[in-house]
């Protein structure tokens, strides 16, 4: 994203946060029209068009099973129809301005009979009655899609066969997936566990796409975003100084400090070329900096332009650098990615463990070992992903044992000042071994990352 | 305390204005903040790369910011010690060294052969050479370069530079080196080479016209980290071997035939020689004809290489000679010493072998410039 697609995101949130009646409708005419404009160009043009549309195919497929029937009345959804197909529409018509606004918009009568087909079948899904399997089918739908999208060798086979590769590569970027992914899922799994909140079709919508955080997150929770969504917050001035600064400050975050950092960050080039492993520390800390204020800085972007919408969009990012353990990193890192894992995978798993009559320390290893796997894969399935996931499970582990051997053996807390000393060397390992683990995250092989990694300690590779 | 956010916008926007205005005004030369020759090293040569491969480069073009490039430089590496006998060496990207890592570049070469001038002083040549054949371009460096106290310059050209083929870099010309440019012009009775391009606006100067400028001087900061690191201030690529056949045509330029000399000889652009000789003062000038790729193939009896026609070049090279001794201006002619197989992509891009040879070459020579 650049900062005048920002600031046009800005622009929007300032304005449908001063609709009044209607306010659910603007904001998911809004979503939609820029969950298009967003989407990245393809080598696959066309796709540019149909990936946001399948994102709200996928959308919609997924509300009409987790709404009860008093929500999915005609009456209530209509309006969220009209403005959804609208917008879609006024998109594809933007070919005739002559305008390049959008990087495809295929030919009217492909888009008119595209949707005529999708909103017969939702129609006629909506019909039948609701089995458990139904659920299952549509989770393990999104997984499998999921998998496919996020396994390099899936995903390239599928495209090289049905498109000639240039020398540059197919380019195929579905923006917004992986998030858009954990709120259905989310919304599944909790409408299989009766947790769910009926949530009419532009409520449910307005949740899975919102704008602000469409690309990059938090990931909110629907019961929560819905209620902000419901009862607005009227902005009093200190809201709008607050959301400002937010807004401002992830602004020079992610296009200042992240984007210059970006230049010197380390990767597989700078492998190979640095001469001295005191650079490759200094490039690796650039790298854990850049992650860290280009990430926290799109936050804060989209905390503050929610603000402005009234929604208070939760947490992601808690100082996670100057935490004193793992634990206490992750709980501070990504915060809503690392939430929804705990609800939805660790906390499962640990329950499931128990139940077999396992050694405390086993459950707990295979437990944290297993999220972080899973949750290094959702940013790719690829050896790479496997093993940041295994450096920070093992890391959490290791880090779990100690507190717990270490406490043990404590009568009294220390006293402040050492206290202080030791939250300093915490501070110091977790930021280092954080930084370490970025090897396998942004190198392109494991082999390469080991390689680097006993350079940093010295060792003639 | 209460805020009230409409105040708060205000009053950013007045500091904002208020800084640009200050900024216009007193117009800081941020170019010179850098954190090369303090944090890191300082560049052997002028930062360049092609805009293609500034990510595989680490490196940024800053020509326009002249201040960025010198400070980016190690010639901007504290005092010049007592014991030192400064050369400098301007020119074009032969000089720069195109084909080669920035250790072996023809200053590089020099370096490396350890020659002690005449008066004991140890002998140290820095690489101030820029892509582009452009002789004024090469002035203007020289103007920058007189604060860091050369006792010599070689300033190696080829008759393109004279003639100005690459003048087209004017329009890369930004804000103070155009108004450097049109001084230097006016001081010196030049040409005007940049009359299409026009001093900046006021809005042009201030922190938004800048903007572009302060970008890619950042850049440059940035990218002396990934050159300490690396040692890398340039993507070199691999060529494949030179195609030995030419046109059958004796065109240079727009010139067809050699009766047009007399109109070519009027497009050298000698007045900037005469410029610099008076510009550096005591500073030894020795002008060095730039070798070239002498071709044998197809065509060759009608052409050098593809560059330049056989009728052209001689014609040049007898006038250069007879021009400098007129003048009393020290002169080189090194056209033929580097044979075939040392040039790269280029007819004046040498491989460093062919820098080497070359630095071999005038050695000697800048030995004896060296004497009283």
């Amino acid at each position: 994203m650049s900062v005048f697609s920002v600031g046009v995101l800005a622009f929007a949130a300032f304005i449908v946060g001063r609709v009044g009646r209607g306010r659910e409708l603007t904001l998911l005419a809004a979503s939609v029209f820029f969950i298009y404009w967003l989407q990245p160009a393809q080598t696959i043009s066309s796709l540019s068009f149909w990936l946001p549309t399948i994102t709200l195919a996928l959308s919609i497929f997924c509300w009409v099973l987790v709404a009860p029937p008093e929500v999915r009345a005609w009456g209530k959804t209509w309006p969220a129809v009209l403005v959804i197909v609208g917008t879609i529409l006024l998109v594809d018509l933007s070919q005739f301005l002559g305008s390049k606004i959008f990087s495809a918009t295929p030919r009217l009568w492909i888009v008119v009979l595209a949707l005529a087909v999708f909103f017969a079948l939702t129609f006629f899904t909506e019909k039948l009655p609701r089995r458990p399997i139904f659920f299952s089918a549509a989770l393990w739908g999104i997984v499998l899609l999921f998998v496919f999208l996020k396994t390099p060798y899936f995903l390239n086979s599928f495209l090289n066969s049905i498109f000639t590769p240039s020398k540059e590569g197919v380019l195929f970027s579905w923006l917004g997936f992986s998030y858009v992914a954990f709120r259905l899922l989310h919304t599944l799994r909790d409408r299989q566990t009766e947790r769910l909140p009926a949530l009419t079709l532009a409520e449910y919508l307005n949740y899975v796409i919102f704008f602000p955080s469409f690309a990059a997150g938090p990931i909110d929770r629907a019961e929560r975003f819905v209620l902000e969504l419901r009862n607005p917050v009227a902005l009093a001035e200190q809201d709008w100084v607050q959301a400002g600064t937010r807004f401002f400050i992830g602004l020079f975050k992610k296009f200042v400090i992240a984007d210059a950092l970006a230049l010197v960050s380390f990767n597989d080039a700078l492998a190979e070329q640095v001469r001295s492993p005191v650079w490759i520390w200094f490039l690796l800390y650039a790298y854990s900096l850049r992650i860290y204020f280009d990430f926290s800085g799109y936050t804060d972007i989209a905390i503050g332009l929610a603000r402005i919408l009234g929604i208070r969009l939760p947490e992601n990012f808690a100082a996670p650098f100057l935490k004193p353990n793992l634990t206490q990193f992750w709980n501070s890192w990504h915060m809503t990615l690392t939430h929804w894992f705990r609800a939805y995978f660790f906390n499962p798993i640990t329950r499931s463990l128990r139940t077999k009559q396992l050694p405390v320390p086993l459950i707990i290893f295979t437990a944290q070992l297993s999220t972080m796997v899973v949750i290094g894969l959702w940013h790719g399935i690829t050896w790479s992903f496997f093993f940041w996931g295994i450096w920070h499970g093992l890391g959490l582990f290791i880090q779990n044992r100690w507190s717990e051997w270490i406490q043990s053996r404590m009568e009294t807390p220390p006293p402040p000042h050492r206290q202080l000393v030791l939250n300093v060397i915490g501070m110091f390992l977790t930021f280092n071994f954080v930084s370490l683990g970025w090897l396998f995250f942004t190198l392109s092989s494991p082999l390469l990352a080991l390689q680097v990694l006993m350079k940093l300690f010295g060792a003639i590779v | 305390m209460k805020v009230n956010p409409l105040r708060v916008l205000v009053k950013a926007l007045i500091l904002y204005v208020v800084a640009n205005i200050l900024f216009a005004i007193y117009n800081p030369p941020i170019g010179r903040i850098s954190v090369y020759n303090w944090l890191v090293p300082g560049r052997l040569r002028f930062p360049y790369e092609r805009a293609e491969n500034v990510n595989l480069g680490y490196n940024i073009s800053v020509f326009q910011d002249l201040d960025a490039a010198f400070a980016s430089h190690v010639i901007a590496d504290g005092e010049k010690p007592a014991d030192e006998y400064r050369v400098i060496l301007v020119g074009d990207s032969s000089i720069w060294g195109f084909a080669s890592n920035s250790t072996e570049t023809l200053s590089a070469k020099l370096n490396d052969l350890e020659l002690t001038a005449c008066d004991g002083r140890r002998m140290r040549f820095y690489n101030l050479g820029y892509p582009w054949s452009f002789i004024f371009k090469d002035l203007l460096v020289l103007e920058h370069a007189r604060v860091y106290e050369p006792d010599m310059v070689l300033w190696l050209f080829t008759m393109r530079g004279l003639t100005g083929s690459d003048k087209d870099i004017v329009d890369f010309f930004e804000g103070e080196l155009i108004a450097d440019a049109k001084r230097v012009q006016t001081a010196h009775d030049l040409e005007d080479y940049t009359s299409e391009l026009t001093t900046q606006t006021f809005f042009e100067q201030t922190i938004i016209g800048e903007r572009k400028k302060i970008k890619t001087d950042i850049t440059l900061q940035m990218y002396g980290f990934l050159w300490a690191a690396t040692g890398i201030d340039h993507h070199l690529q691999t060529w494949l071997p030179w195609k030995d056949t030419l046109e059958n045509s004796i065109e240079y330029r727009h010139y067809r035939t050699p009766e047009e000399w007399p109109q070519l000889q009027d497009d050298f652009m000698l007045d900037v020689l005469d410029a610099a000789h008076t510009m550096m003062g005591d500073t030894k000038i020795v002008a060095v004809n730039e070798p070239i790729y002498i071709s044998s193939g197809s065509n060759s009896e009608v052409r050098y290489n593809k560059l330049y026609p056989r009728w052209a070049y001689d014609r040049y090279r007898e006038f250069m000679q007879g021009w400098m001794a007129e003048n009393q201006y020290p002169y080189l002619d090194m056209w033929n010493v580097i044979p075939q197989e040392e040039f790269s992509d280029f007819p004046v891009h040498l491989y460093p072998a062919g820098e080497q040879l070359l630095a071999e070459s005038l050695a000697p020579e800048v030995l004896k410039f060296s004497c009283p």
